[in-house]
């Protein structure tokens, strides 16, 4: 088959994004008629991963079995490449990267939620929505972005 | 949690702090919808300064936590304060300080069916 080389790098490239799945917000699944996916992904994510890692292997494998006299297709070495790059990101931070994907996806989404940046200044101001919510249990949760 | 419980006078706030190598910006639009709940209120900390005052004011009664420092910095914990906590000179003592957030779960739906009832 003339693209069967390519066939493997792709195969891992789309197993390791679709691993990422269960870690969007579950809105840009579903806004793009994949909410399955979502599901199906966190479920299964770790033999997604693994079979992200068995394609690139068969990809390498299929490169260099190519017999002597055949060239290597260029297209060939540079799609494994960058699949292995993007294989290796996802793995290595799946929430950066579902998180730099998501924000790509759903940047033209309504009700982005507000964001504040606390200073000095908006400190006080945050102090004093702390208390002006009396009479509610008070939840601070300290979280880092990845 | 809160889509478990979407009666309940809670407000939240959400404190993004860069702690992690790979925090080299503010949360962007993706991080911040996993939290979509208009109980939340969703804050960016670059210099620590909810963190530092945390630990600043921390005495008891409030509980010692179990983990969740990084260079000094108290991150991926939740405080719990109830409905009458005041926030005067010093933050109030939380009624549950622990983490890691997402080992918290069960904790803190019992300090909220404790606290709210």
């Amino acid at each position: 088959m003339k693209h069967a080389d390519k066939l493997a790098p792709a195969g891992a490239l789309t197993a390791a994004l679709l691993s990422l799945a269960c870690c969007l917000p579950f809105s840009i699944p579903a806004a793009l008629g994949l909410a399955g996916i979502s599901v199906f992904a966190s479920v299964n994510q770790v033999w997604l991963i693994g079979a992200s890692f068995l394609l690139l292997g068969i990809g390498v494998i299929q490169l260099r079995r190519q017999p002597a006299c055949q060239r290597r297709s260029n297209t060939s070495i540079v799609l494994l490449g960058v699949a292995a790059a993007l294989v290796a990101a996802v793995i290595l931070l799946p929430q950066s990267i579902a998180g730099f994907l998501a924000d790509r996806i759903s940047t033209s989404s309504p009700g982005a939620p507000a964001l504040t940046e606390l200073d000095p200044a908006s400190f006080a101001q945050f102090k004093a929505e702390f208390n002006a919510a009396a009479g509610k249990v008070r939840i601070i949760a300290l979280l880092s972005p990845t | 949690m809160l889509s478990r419980n979407p009666d309940a006078k809670v407000s939240v706030f959400t404190t993004w702090e860069p702690i992690l190598l790979t925090d080299w910006s503010k949360p962007g639009h993706g991080v911040l919808a996993r939290i979509g709940d208009s109980r939340v209120k969703q804050l960016w900390d670059p210099k620590h300064l909810l963190a530092t005052q945390l630990a600043k004011d921390a005495r008891p009664p409030q509980p010692e936590p179990e983990c969740c420092t990084r260079d000094g910095i108290l991150w991926d914990l939740v405080a719990v304060y109830p409905p009458d906590a005041v926030w005067a000179e010093a933050m109030p003592a939380a009624a549950l300080l622990n983490g890691a957030v997402v080992e918290q779960e069960a904790a803190l739906e019992a300090a909220l069916r404790k606290l709210l009832h």
